[in-house]
């Protein structure tokens, strides 16, 4: 037992979890935590907005497999937090975010930055913690982290009233986390197993999807090894991306709403669909009847509460993916010796000599399905790529072959607009010595480029390239195509000069509107020790296809 | 669970067993609004454990709208037990208090004819008001309820169904 202020115990048990980084905006009420975080050896980063310091706390957990903290003050830094923490929850990905709140005698007052912080972070932390007492501390954050980092991960609240950081107590550092009722730990049913294998050699026409759970149980080797023995073509959800290399042979890439033409193709002439980590979302398996219709599914999975959420018929098989996986790998292997290529194989090739890569609306050379492609060229496997939302996303989706797990970051569950900086600058803090771009929308950047401050001020450089068609482009693509070309506040305009923008920060801009051009600058940023901005002249016209609108089967995919 | 369509709404009653400690009720009746579902009744208690406690739900769901809520509450990591209770086979009641109007004529002596048929109890009397302790299954309370009349019931208290399924 150590005698300390609530405010050191928070620092304490962040150091014995540790976190060596933490990102957030300080305030009235986390002013004793910031107290005692000067000179504690936990690097701050100081985001320009929370939002960003949450993207950041995010984007680190994405890049790295650890747990990400962020932190703002009571009310609004709690409020700016929000979106940040939602994205996190919707992708399933470990941050710990750590509020001030209003001293005891105030909460419930309306006083000054009080707003029920755990009450409105409910629906989008897997828990939150409100230590009332200074000595409730070191197993509150003991218990985020555990609850954070396990099962299936994602974002904790902690949320500690001022006069708790100030108050001292004699702290137990010592206690075992156990939290009854939260047992992350579930094993795979061996029969379950069993019936899964014999169901996948059963099968003539196999699909193996991919879900973001794939990514975080590091599986990628089994799931190789098992695809390749049994030459089943390997799909992924847009958050599964790059479980595989997305250039090996089995690879078809992601499916779903903006899925390759292949994968979309081939999933829906399968007879079954092994999804691995996934959570058959609505934007991955579009029109779900047709989705499920005529094909058996095996669904694997941590979560316990996704047996039967939007796929009724799968044959469930609970538990981490990494005992699961290995545990099905194993039955085939037993099985199995070894397997010829089948037709279904072949009708794969065919089909990914066909339409792999293929760019179904051509707007030129120095158009975005170009762009990504170059990026993914001149930059080495491991280097990571985030992205903003809208088209930007989805040319990234269709075009950048993710190579390694953990270096695509992008926000599918939320598709939060902005999240591709802040997430980049995380990401770049975890992986120092890999190249970081950002494939940035003009109206998603616009939301947080107030973090090119923090990536100057603490020197973490990134390469953003913003694909500029000065719209909301993935509206306007939505009312050219689905709205008979009546545009609705989409215009964007040409409002800032990004490049400019990006200069008065300190960090390097350029325009450009050649693909010589951005080969150049885009090298030369790769090479820098600053921030790079490219601002990317693009067409407002391209459209991104192959594109699923909402109601269709992943078979009735719009390719012009 | 019994018989019925699966379409079909019905009374379905959740019993869960969950932490008894501030904000479990709140998270749990969240889940509830995120469908913008109006549970019918909820009682809470403490458990065998005191820090456990005994929450029953009672709505009227299809069977779809019953598994969301069911996967929700499972979800939750203060609820430790979350069962859909087979209604044929539980003992099920509720409480009201029912603050009776005495009127000149049919006052005390018919509202304790009434109260002995039920096998309810008056538990405090005055000029004007009597007020009678009631433990039910849901539909008999009503049933006293509107043979009394509405004119003569002046307050009333439920505390919604309580419900524990039947040992074997
Ligand atoms: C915070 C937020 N607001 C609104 C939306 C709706 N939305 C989805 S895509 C999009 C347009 C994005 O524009 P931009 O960042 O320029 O990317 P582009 O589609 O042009 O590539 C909008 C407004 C969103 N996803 N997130």
């Amino acid at each position: 037992m150590t005698n300390m202020s609530g405010a050191d115990a928070i620092i304490h048990g962040l150091k014995a979890e540790g976190v060596s980084v933490m990102f957030g905006i300080p305030g009235g009420a986390t002013m004793p935590l910031y107290d005692s975080l000067k000179d504690s050896g936990i690097r701050h980063i100081l985001a320009r907005h929370e939002q960003s310091a949450a993207h950041m706390a995010d984007g680190f957990a994405r890049a790295s497999g650890k747990v990400g903290v962020c932190s703002g003050t009571s009310g609004p830094g709690a409020t700016n937090l929000l979106t940040g923490i939602a994205t996190a929850y919707l992708d399933s990905y470990p941050v710990v975010a750590i509020t001030g709140q209003v001293a005891r005698p105030f909460l419930a007052t309306d006083a000054f930055q009080e707003v029920d912080t755990v009450g409105i972070f409910n629906p989008v932390v897997k828990y939150s913690f409100q230590p009332l007492t200074a000595a409730e501390i070191p197993m509150a954050i003991k218990s985020a982290f555990y609850i954070a980092s396990t099962g299936r991960t994602g974002p904790v609240l902690v949320d500690v009233p001022k006069d708790v950081q100030m108050e001292s107590a004699d702290m137990d550092f010592s206690g075992k986390v156990d939290i009854k009722g939260y047992n992350p730990y579930i094993v795979p049913d061996s029969m379950d197993v069993e019936r899964a294998a014999e169901m996948l050699l059963a099968a003539e026409r196999p699909v193996i999807l991919l879900g973001g759970g794939a990514i975080k149980a590091n599986i990628t080797p089994t799931v190789l090894a098992m695809a390749e023995l049994l030459m089943v073509p390997v799909a992924s959800t847009l958050m599964g991306k790059g479980a595989i290399p997305e250039d090996h042979f089995l690879s078809t890439g992601p499916v779903g709403m903006h899925g390759t033409y292949h994968a979309n193709t081939l999933i829906m002439e399968s007879d079954l669909v092994v999804n691995i980590g996934g959570r058959f979302s609505d934007r991955t398996t579009m029109k779900v009847d047709e989705f499920t219709k005529e094909r058996k599914m095996i669904q694997m999975d941590i979560d316990p509460t996704e047996a039967g959420k939007n796929i009724k018929n799968a044959h469930f098989i609970i538990g981490d993916l990494s005992t699961s996986v290995g545990m099905l790998y194993e039955a085939v292997k037993r099985r199995v010796s070894s397997r010829k290529e089948t037709p279904w194989y072949r009708k794969m090739k065919e089909l990914k000599s066909e339409y792999d890569g293929k760019v179904f609306q051509n707007d030129g050379p120095f158009s975005s399905p170009h762009i990504v492609k170059k990026i993914r060229e001149l930059l080495p496997a491991d280097a990571i790529v985030t992205t903003d939302v809208g088209q930007v996303q989805m040319w990234g989706e269709l075009f950048y072959k993710v190579l390694k797990p953990r270096t695509y970051l992008t926000s599918g569950g939320l598709g939060t607009m902005g999240f591709g900086l802040p997430a980049a600058l995380g990401a770049k803090v975890a992986k120092p010595d890999v190249p970081v771009v950002v494939l940035a929308g003009d109206g998603s950047f616009a939301m947080t480029n107030n973090s090119l401050a923090t990536s100057i001020m603490e020197k973490i450089p990134v390469v953003v390239c913003i694909f500029n068609n000065s719209n909301l482009g993935m509206i306007s693509q939505w009312q050219r195509v689905v709205y008979g070309g009546r545009y609705s506040a989409s215009w964007l305009g040409e409002s800032p000069n990004f490049s400019k923008l990006a200069q008065s920060y300190g960090a390097e801009g350029i325009r450009v509107n050649s693909m010589d051009d951005f080969e150049k600058s885009f090298k030369e940023a790769l090479g820098r020790e600053v921030t790079t901005v490219i601002d990317l002249e693009i067409s407002p016209s391209e459209n991104v296809y192959p594109f699923v609108p909402s109601g269709n089967s992943l078979k009735e995919m719009l390719t012009k | 669970m019994t018989g019925g369509k699966a379409d079909e709404e019905r009374a379905r009653v959740f019993s869960l067993l969950v932490a008894n400690k501030p904000g479990v009720l709140f998270r749990i009746t969240s889940l509830f609004r995120r469908k913008n579902f109006n549970i019918e009744s909820v009682s809470v208690g403490e458990h065998i454990k005191e820090d456990e406690s005994r929450i029953v739900i009672g709505l009227m769901a299809d069977d779809a709208m019953a598994n969301i809520f069911e996967r929700l509450l499972r979800k939750q990591i203060d609820v430790y037990e979350v069962r859909q209770m087979d209604i044929s086979r539980a003992a099920l009641r509720e409480l009201a208090l029912v603050r009776v109007r005495l009127v000149e004529g049919n006052g005390v002596g018919y509202l304790h004819q009434l109260c002995s048929i039920f096998d309810y109890k008056v538990i405090s009397i005055n000029r004007n008001y009597a007020t009678v302790q009631a433990v039910d299954v849901p539909s008999r309370l009503e049933e006293f309820l509107a043979i009394l009349g509405e004119s003569r019931v002046k307050d009333i208290a439920r505390t919604g169904i309580t419900a524990l399924e039947e040992a074997d």
